[in-house]
């Protein structure tokens, strides 16, 4: 437990009604959406950069943790205070300063949700295309710590080709601005690409300035399903050859469409090998084009139905099935262990072979579904955690998907990240030296580890922040 | 009444996902988590079987809670948070006990046999003492300082007659084709008897005759959704009974959290050994929304006058417990767009919850003004003259809402807006 003497001080900087530290609220920070739990010592809500900065100072001399945290919906534990210590949530820093349509950016604070900001520059004809499954509850400052990724990645990327620029409190209490307002710049190194996705342990984020598109003028949604998965893996990597980037290109494999059907009932095909759900977007005039060539590939390649939507109402229908795949799988086996590998798209196929292959051995129950067009499949591997046994299967089942991804030219998480559920495998794909000169940075900007202590490298990186207790 | 480790087991299927934090009126006013039905549900799998620690932390915490419902309506996963949440309050109430002033409120008043009557007919006639009336406005606001009640409030007066003084026991039709009960609900019984009148006139007028038993009492939900089960067994039964006594087709209740109440908790409250239970089944299947009553009737009678004649613009607000509980939301739309000289209009974010949850606003009534300014704007942005809604918690707190944030809009029933076109 933190010295009350220290707490008083960091009361004293955010002001009383910004701290809270009884048991209740201490419980309610201590989990994210992995729902592993570590309890925090206390919790604030800075609505300053240099409340942030004083507490990061503090941090230093009296050595204890500062954990920052939006939303807490991350999937991989980069908010638990696994050495207890400070929590310091940024929803209440949640103003959109600046929407310019002229510059196409946005400046915000960390704390607006993603979809609140979506609304906004939608009302004026922009678009900030990344859309993570949580972007109504997750907040942009937790978006660009983690690299959120969404379904729209396959067109328009992820968040770190959004961030023009930052503003950061870094480990050791100093503020600087990173980047730029405008579309272009080089000079000196490109800080702001080091802290996306950094998962809180090289600064805490309190500005961001984002750059915005103009809103496609429409949207076509259609679905089609192949007797295989290798049919339904050709026909992505067609699609993308011939051309045409979709705006989204989501697969569910057969286990996941029995789960959903098993769910919903409504009339999905049980013995399809796989269902892709695609959309185009931009000028109406080229759209019916686009479609028309996407489902011819998509019989080309013997898809059993194809079906386009021809209003949003039916979109939605269409996207009904994808949408209920999280809740659905829970009824398997109500442990769920995600990943998120991302294989190029060519070794799609390939890589649900060899999960499958995977699954068999270790008698596990594997569905598959996300976002083929990207080659970012989320592979829930679900079990009963109260089981003997399901949870060491499961590891060893991870760890060969782990070698198999690598193996095929792959990455371990296209968008969830390391933090802690990942960092026993990171060695697996940086080596080393890879390991060893992302030590080196995190201690430059780290000396006594105390952001966000216990992430990323397992193992820690050689100095623990807090006393032991 | 559940036991904990049941609650728990339900609490414990919550995954963490966050979906209801986008979702919780609450939790969107604060930004605090122990507010949103994903902290409860941790708080809730926290509690020690055998040693709960019910600290005053965690009664505030799951008092502040409006039971909208938008959190299970919107969870993946098919948690119930809001069911959740009053399951704990009543192990709280069980372990702990109520506190003075509602167990006094819900024990000696609410299940009274003449007090509760007795109170409020003495406070009609007392109340300009109490209360000033509210220039151009048909509300009035406290002279001086009342514990409890937020001096800002606007109140409606109560009425001079409570509306079962006046109309009880049976009233006929003309050409007698159905035969309902009545559930009137407190609210309008002592506030609004106008709604109750509208509703009975415009059954009258459709050949339903209508049995109102004088002696019904309120349905217990105040009570019970602070956790307290034994005031609502209570209640139940002396409702239950009271109607059971004549042969009705069925009872309609225009209040929809009374509605929900009578359809949805009372069998529950009589456990399956229980003697009552087969009654209180008996009775719940005959509860009926007045709006999913009006919408089936076939050849519903309303007045043709108003056709031609400048339209009313009417905007609606669905409460809570009629379209999360009872999934009631199409049936008053339909009634209003089929009104003559009634123009519909939708608002925006019509479902979301007004912020009156029971005694929530009186507990809370800062933070209740803030989720219902949201709806006040809506109100005003959506062009209405006329803000309609099938609950009386609603309406009460819609003429808050609406006087304070200026927005000079009526606030009336459902009932009697059909009713009124009919009239008009």
């Amino acid at each position: 437990m933190m010295d009350q003497a220290i707490i008083r001080q960091i009361t004293q900087i955010v002001g009383r009604e910004n701290a809270v530290e009884d048991k209740e609220s201490r419980i309610c920070y201590s989990y994210d959406a992995t729902n592993i739990r570590y309890l925090p010592d206390l919790i604030v809500f800075p609505r300053t950069p240099q409340q942030i900065s004083e507490i990061l100072k503090l941090a230093n001399q009296s050595h204890f943790p500062v954990i920052p945290r939006g939303a807490g919906t991350g999937f991989t534990g980069g908010t638990l205070p696994v050495e207890g210590g400070v929590v310091a949530v940024l929803t209440k820093m949640n103003k959109i300063l600046k929407i310019d349509p002229e510059n196409l950016l946005a400046i915000v604070e960390p704390g607006v949700v993603t979809y609140d900001l979506q609304l906004e520059v939608e009302k004026i004809g922009l678009f900030y295309p990344p859309d993570p499954a949580s972007l109504k509850t997750s907040t942009l400052g937790g978006n660009v710590a983690e690299c959120a990724g969404g379904p729209r990645a396959v067109k328009y990327g992820v968040t770190k080709d959004y961030v023009l620029g930052l503003e950061a409190v870094l480990p050791m209490g100093e503020i600087i601005s990173t980047g730029v307002q405008t579309v272009k710049s080089v000079v000196g190194y490109d800080l702001t690409k080091l802290l996306v996705g950094s998962e809180g342990t090289l600064g805490v984020i309190t500005k961001i300035i984002l750059r915005l598109l103009p809103l496609p003028k429409a949207k076509r949604t259609m679905l089609a399903i192949f007797p295989a998965i290798e049919a339904a893996a050709k026909t992505v990597s067609q699609i993308i050859s011939s051309r045409i980037i979709p705006t989204t290109l989501e697969f569910m494999d057969n286990a996941t469409i029995r789960c959903v059907e098993d769910y919903l009932h409504m009339g999905l095909p049980v013995e399809a090998g796989a269902l892709l759900i695609i959309e185009v977007d931009g000028a109406p005039e080229a759209l019916n084009g686009e479609i028309e060539e996407i489902q011819k590939i998509c019989q080309a390649n013997q898809a059993m139905e194809t079906k386009v939507a021809k209003d949003n109402r039916e979109a939605d229908e269409l996207w009904k099935a994808r949408r209920a795949v999280s809740a659905a799988v829970v009824k398997l086996n109500p442990t769920k262990i995600n990943e998120d590998v991302t294989v190029p798209r060519s070794k799609v196929a390939e890589i649900l072979r060899r999960v499958e292959g995977i699954s068999k051995k270790h008698n596990l129950i594997i569905v598959n579904f996300g976002h083929a067009g990207d080659g970012n499949i989320h592979v829930n591997v679900l079990i009963d955690r109260r089981k003997p046994g399901d949870e060491e299967r499961a590891h060893a089942a991870v760890k060969e998907i782990f070698g198999a991804t690598l193996d095929l030219g792959g990455t371990l998480s296209g968008e969830h990240g390391i933090c802690i559920t990942k960092a026993p495998y990171l060695g697996m794909e940086l080596g080393d030296m890879g390991m060893e000169v992302m030590k080196r940075i995190k201690k430059s900007f780290d000396p006594n580890n105390v952001l966000n202590p216990g992430k990323i490298f397992p193992g820690g990186v050689g100095q623990s922040a807090a006393p032991a207790h | 009444m559940k036991e904990m480790n049941e609650v728990q087991e339900e609490a414990r299927r919550c995954v963490k996902c966050g979906n209801c934090l986008s979702q919780c009126p609450v939790y969107l006013e604060t930004l605090e988590e122990p507010l949103a039905a994903r902290g409860k549900m941790a708080l809730v799998e926290a509690l020690k079987e055998d040693d709960p620690e019910y600290s005053k932390r965690f009664s505030k915490i799951l008092s502040q809670c409006l039971l909208c419902g938008t959190c299970s309506e919107n969870c993946p996963n098919g948690v119930t948070g809001d069911e959740i949440i009053r399951e704990a309050r009543s192990l709280m109430v069980q372990g702990k006990g109520l506190s003075l002033p509602k167990k006094a409120i819900f024990k000696y008043f609410l299940d009274s046999e003449h007090l509760m009557s007795l109170v409020l007919k003495g406070g009609a006639s007392l109340q300009h003492l109490f209360l000033k009336k509210i220039p151009e406005e048909s509300g009035l606001r406290l002279r001086f300082p009342v514990p409890l009640l937020d001096s800002r409030r606007f109140i409606p007066p109560l009425a001079k007659d409570p509306f079962l003084a006046i109309h009880s026991g049976w009233k006929r039709a003309e050409k007698e084709t159905m035969r309902v009960g009545l559930f009137v609900g407190c609210v309008s019984n002592y506030l609004f008897p106008r709604v109750a009148k509208a509703a009975l006139d415009l059954f009258l007028r459709n050949g339903i005759s209508v049995y109102i038993p004088e002696n019904q009492r309120c349905c217990g939900l105040p009570a019970f959704g602070s956790g307290d089960e034994e005031t609502p067994h209570s209640l139940a039964r002396k409702n239950i009974e009271s109607f059971n006594q004549e042969n009705l087709d069925q009872i309609i209740a225009p209040c929809a959290s009374c509605a929900a109440m009578l359809k949805l908790d009372y069998p529950l409250l009589f456990g399956e050994s229980d003697s009552f239970h087969a009654q209180a089944l008996a009775f719940s299947r005959k509860i009926s929304d007045s709006s999913w009553f009006l919408a089936r009737l076939p050849g519903l009678k309303l007045n043709d006058a108003r056709r031609g004649r400048k339209a009313l613009r009417v905007t609606y607000h669905d409460p809570c417990h009629l379209r999360r509980k009872l999934g009631i939301f199409q049936e008053p739309r339909d009634l209003l767009k089929g009104a003559p000289g009634v123009e519909y209009v939708e608002m925006r974010d019509a479902n979301r919850c007004c912020g009156q949850g029971g005694s929530f606003n009186i507990l809370n009534y800062d933070l209740s003004l803030k989720i219902l300014d949201r709806k006040a704007q809506a109100v005003a942005d959506s062009g209405a003259d006329i803000v309609t809604t099938t609950c009386s918690g609603c309406m009460l707190q819609l003429m808050d809402g609406l006087h304070q944030a200026g927005v000079k809009k009526e606030v009336h029933h459902l009932v009697e807006m059909v009713n009124q076109a009919a009239q008009l």
